[in-house]
């Protein structure tokens, strides 16, 4: 498969780092000679000097045989029009970065439909949900949306006082929802109901949406309801949060904190309910005045990474329950999880899994990568070796669990007499060296 | 820097437009046959002669792009222009022989004050009183924006020789053109003017004082051409002009929207239009609760209503003598003759729109003070606005207040009453007409001393142009080179 992505920025790199790895043809373009050559250096890749929206580039990059487009340069126009000329010569896939929501809240026509772009891709917008999700779910440090937001993936932290520590899993209530996984001292195990939940465990479950609260209380995890949030950095990723707060969550209250005068004018303009604050985020004499310690969630989302870190944990130790951190540099995030700040998210790992995620369709609805397991969405073919056998009856590799099905709009959380029909859109959680073995239970026999 | 030339040959053509309307006045006198058709002919000619003279004097025409001091020169001086040449069909048909007196009526009548010197309109002749109107009329909607509607090379400058005019902190464009702005929010109000002469000539008014009167409650004037203004006719009609007024108060804007778009969704979209209704009923209820000297649940509600609406919208006529109602009727009158209309009507005063923005400014305010580093903006209808409008809105306030303080301490120096000095001072200044006590609805201001009339004058002159065009003339910097 020949991919050709334009724009070597950090983005850029990392989708062609995993799609080279998945084992694209990857053609990088960039008009910038010692990114390109830096690039050419470091990954397994063809690259070419030039702008990506030039047919003459895109052609010596072999976009007539390219099955997927990816412009993510930091220009917006530049990335739509490069979609737009790439889709003429009848590429099949294009995704297109575009951060101005300007284009993207089209009410009276789709933009994207217009310019044949397959997939818009705002990367700040993406960490704005995620933060978003975060905050609706302030006990997850993980939380994922499948089948239009009716299945709902969470991973907890059992926490040290946590009552069902040392409580082995069968003697837990899972009628609502499927333990997928535990992470006990970093080892992944894909559990039975012998298998024992320790203080310090990460637990990944499965669930419908509107069951989390029967999970919280399953797991005796205490839900505490978020009334106070305060966001540092106004930039596109602090904006768009805050936007989503007023709009979705009605009765939090939002601080916004921003050191630039000006933009701390203009947002305040475009939001309505949202306190905005001038001032440094590293100021400890604003950040007391101002009650930070009284938020429930402190999330810094500024440009940069020491203030993000420095401030996140000045908010710790004010009193804040939980903080979120926005960083550039993926390297660092471990160590300032280690340190104390609770989520550290990458805009650029999130955007580059969200494209994975979109491109890596076909059967499979929807893949996340989790550490190493993954979550992937199958159908159940007519005629395939699952359809129309109770779950129990299936021998399904180990280290893999069917986590929900979707069957006609309708999430079931499945027990071991459920029953797989055709059609079935199937939820299984595996780790990566079952794939294979799993795709062979669903597709169909006449077929191969 | 300020050329003569040019500000002359613009003044040139708005003379010329007074002088028509001198002429188009003596026709009336023509109609009824009246012995001063000779005077007010001769009164129009004088103006156009002067006006075409003015204009002739201009020999070199090439560069009269207008530059941005000269707009607000031309404004001025363009209204006083016309408040003098006004005073000639007064003054040479005799009716009123003091200057005093005839200045006071033209400037009352062009700014829509509608205050009067006449103790008896009923005597004085039809061509008159047409022109009195018609000064109410044309003062409405603007004698600005008609220049600017019908004479077209006045180029980009227009935009802000309009804006000096229209009433109201923010103006909106409904044609990318402000010719064609203008044009239609003229069309709009001919057209909502001949709807109101036809509905006063159906409900029992007689064509002439049909038309007198549409032309004074359009223009949210007031001249009337009855001694007791509207109480001499019936209910209906009354009611008719109360929904006028209240039209005529509101945002016309709106009006050519709704007409244009065939929809009265603008109106309930418009913060100002909302507040402006919301105004109205409360006022009217509790005054209508608080008067019972009327017979009958009807006429007390009229009464209430169209006082209040008439003093509101800077109108002015008047079914009542309110200085018999109750105290707190009273007081509720006299606090809305400091509120006005909406912006863009042809009503006067403070208007609502900038009580929003102070209201609006004042939540900020009290929320910086709790968190001093928070940044809020003033927000109008949804929308951000910037902090120098702001600025202008609230410093528009305190000189407004200021001027009206002057006014009422020189005319209670001049032997006015404290009543009459606080009222008549609020009534000019908010281009309303008449007052309490000594100028009350059913008297007139024809008893005040000439510097009085002089000084309520030019109160009216600086209500009309909401207070910057006109002061900026007294600032040295402006006449710099």
């Amino acid at each position: 498969m020949r991919s050709i992505i334009i724009g070597a920025g950090k983005m850029g790199f990392s989708i062609a780092k995993l799609l080279s790895n998945e084992n694209h043809d990857v053609v990088i373009i960039d008009n910038n000679e010692e990114r390109i050559r830096l690039v050419d250096e470091i990954l397994d890749v063809q690259v070419i000097n030039g702008t990506g929206s030039s047919w003459r580039v895109l052609e010596e990059a072999g976009v007539k045989n390219a099955d997927m487009v990816v412009a993510v340069t930091e220009v917006d126009e530049l990335n739509m029009i490069a979609c737009f000329v790439a889709k003429q010569y009848g590429v099949k896939t294009t995704i297109a970065r575009v951060r101005d929501t300007e284009y993207i809240d089209q009410p009276h026509f789709s933009l994207a439909g217009l310019l044949g772009i397959d997939l818009i891709i705002n990367p700040e917008m993406v960490t704005a949900y995620e933060i978003f999700n975060l905050i609706k779910n302030p006990e997850a440090v993980e939380v994922d949306y499948y089948s239009d937001k009716k299945v709902q993936f969470v991973e907890f932290v059992i926490k040290e006082d946590s009552p069902i520590a040392n409580t082995q899993l069968k003697h837990l209530d899972t009628s609502k929802f499927v333990i997928l996984s535990l992470v006990h001292n970093n080892q992944m195990i894909v559990p039975s109901g012998d298998d024992m939940i320790r203080s310090g465990d990460h637990v990944y479950v499965i669930t419908k949406t509107e069951d989390i609260s029967a999970v919280l209380k399953s797991l005796r995890i205490s839900a505490k309801k978020i009334e106070h949030v305060t966001i540092l950095g106004a930039g596109r990723t602090g904006y768009y949060l805050a936007r989503l707060l007023e709009n979705e969550s009605k009765h939090i209250n939002v601080k916004l904190i921003e050191k630039n005068p000006l933009r701390a004018r203009e947002v305040s303009n475009s939001l309505s309910r949202t306190l905005v604050i001038n001032g440094d985020g590293g100021d400890l004499d604003l950040l007391t005045a101002e009650n930070i310690g009284h938020s429930d969630i402190y999330v810094a989302v500024t440009d940069d990474d020491k203030l993000n870190l420095l401030s996140s944990l000045i908010a710790k130790n004010l009193g804040v329950k939980k903080t979120i951190a926005k960083v550039k540099k993926e390297e660092i995030m471990p160590l300032m999880t280690q340190i104390g700040v609770d989520v550290v998210l990458s805009p650029r790992v999130l955007a580059a899994g969200y494209i994975l995620k979109y491109i890596r369709h076909g059967d499979i609805v929807s893949v996340t990568v989790h550490e190493n397991a993954e979550m992937i969405e199958f159908k159940a073919h007519t005629g395939s070796i699952v359809v129309n056998k109770q779950l129990q009856d299936i021998r399904f590799p180990t280290g893999s669990i069917v986590g929900a099905v979707v069957r006609n709009e309708e999430v079931y959380i499945p027990s071991g007499d459920f029953r797989i029909l055709s059609e079935d859109q199937v939820m299984v959680f595996t780790l990566p060296e079952s794939i294979h073995k799993i795709e062979k239970l669903f597709s169909s026999r006449i077929k191969k | 820097m300020i050329r003569t030339s040019v500000v002359l040959n613009y003044i040139a053509k708005i003379i010329l437009i007074i002088g028509l309307a001198i002429i188009a006045a003596s026709f009336c006198s023509l109609i009824y046959a009246e012995a001063i058709l000779g005077r007010m002919i001769l009164a129009g000619l004088i103006t156009l002669v002067i006006g075409a003279a003015i204009d002739l004097l201009i020999k070199d025409k090439n560069n009269m792009d207008i530059n941005y001091r000269e707009c607000f020169a031309v404004v001025t001086f363009g209204w006083l222009a016309a408040s003098l040449f006004g005073t000639l069909p007064y003054l040479l048909t005799g009716y009123v022989p003091s200057f005093a007196d005839a200045l006071f009526e033209t400037v009352s009548g062009f700014t829509t004050t509608g205050a009067s010197i006449f103790s008896d309109v009923e005597v004085l002749p039809k061509g008159l009183l047409f022109w009195r109107a018609l000064t109410n009329w044309l003062g409405g909607m603007g004698i600005m924006a008609l220049f600017v509607a019908i004479i077209a090379n006045v180029g980009v400058r227009a935009n802000q020789i309009f804006r000096a005019e229209v009433p109201g902190p923010v103006s909106d464009k409904i044609s990318p053109r402000i010719r064609e702005t203008a044009k239609l929010l003229w069309i709009t109000y001919l057209v909502m003017s001949g709807i109101l002469i036809i509905l006063l000539c159906l409900f029992g008014m007689d064509l002439f004082d049909s038309i007198c009167h549409t032309f004074a409650t359009m223009a949210t004037g007031g001249f009337s051409t009855k001694n007791s203004s509207l109480a001499y006719y019936n209910p209906l009609i009354q009611w008719t002009v109360i929904a006028f007024m209240f039209l005529a108060g509101a945002n016309f804007t709106l009006h050519f929207l709704a007409f244009r778009n065939r929809s009265l969704k603008g109106y309930l979209a418009n913060a100002e239009f909302k507040l402006y209704t919301f105004i109205i009923l409360i006022a009217s209820a509790i005054i209508f609760i608080g008067i019972a000297q009327y017979p009958g649940w009807e006429e007390s509600l009229r009464q209430s209503v169209f006082q209040v609406v008439s003093i509101i919208t800077t109108t002015g006529f008047a079914t009542a003598d309110y200085n018999f109602w109750s105290p707190g009727s009273q007081v509720i009158l006299l606090a809305l003759m400091l509120v006005g209309g909406c912006a863009g009507s042809t009503a006067g005063n403070i208007k609502v729109s900038r009580y929003i923005i102070l209201l609006e400014h004042a939540k900020v305010e009290i929320k910086q003070m709790i968190h001093p580093k928070s940044v809020w903006p003033v927000r109008y209808g949804g929308k951000p606005l910037n902090q120098a409008l702001v600025v202008n809105v609230l410093q528009f306030f305190f000189i407004y207040i200021m001027i009206v303080a002057v006014g009422i301490i020189i005319l209670s120096i001049f032997g006015l009453d404290l009543m009459s000095s606080i009222s008549a001072s609020l009534s000019c200044m908010g281009n309303i007409g008449p007052g309490f006590n000594l100028v009350g609805p059913v008297q007139n201001y024809g008893h005040l001393p000439d510097i009085s009339k002089y000084v309520l004058s030019v109160l009216m002159f600086i209500g009309r142009l909401e207070i910057y065009p006109v002061f900026i003339l007294f600032s040295s910097l402006f006449w710099e080179e």
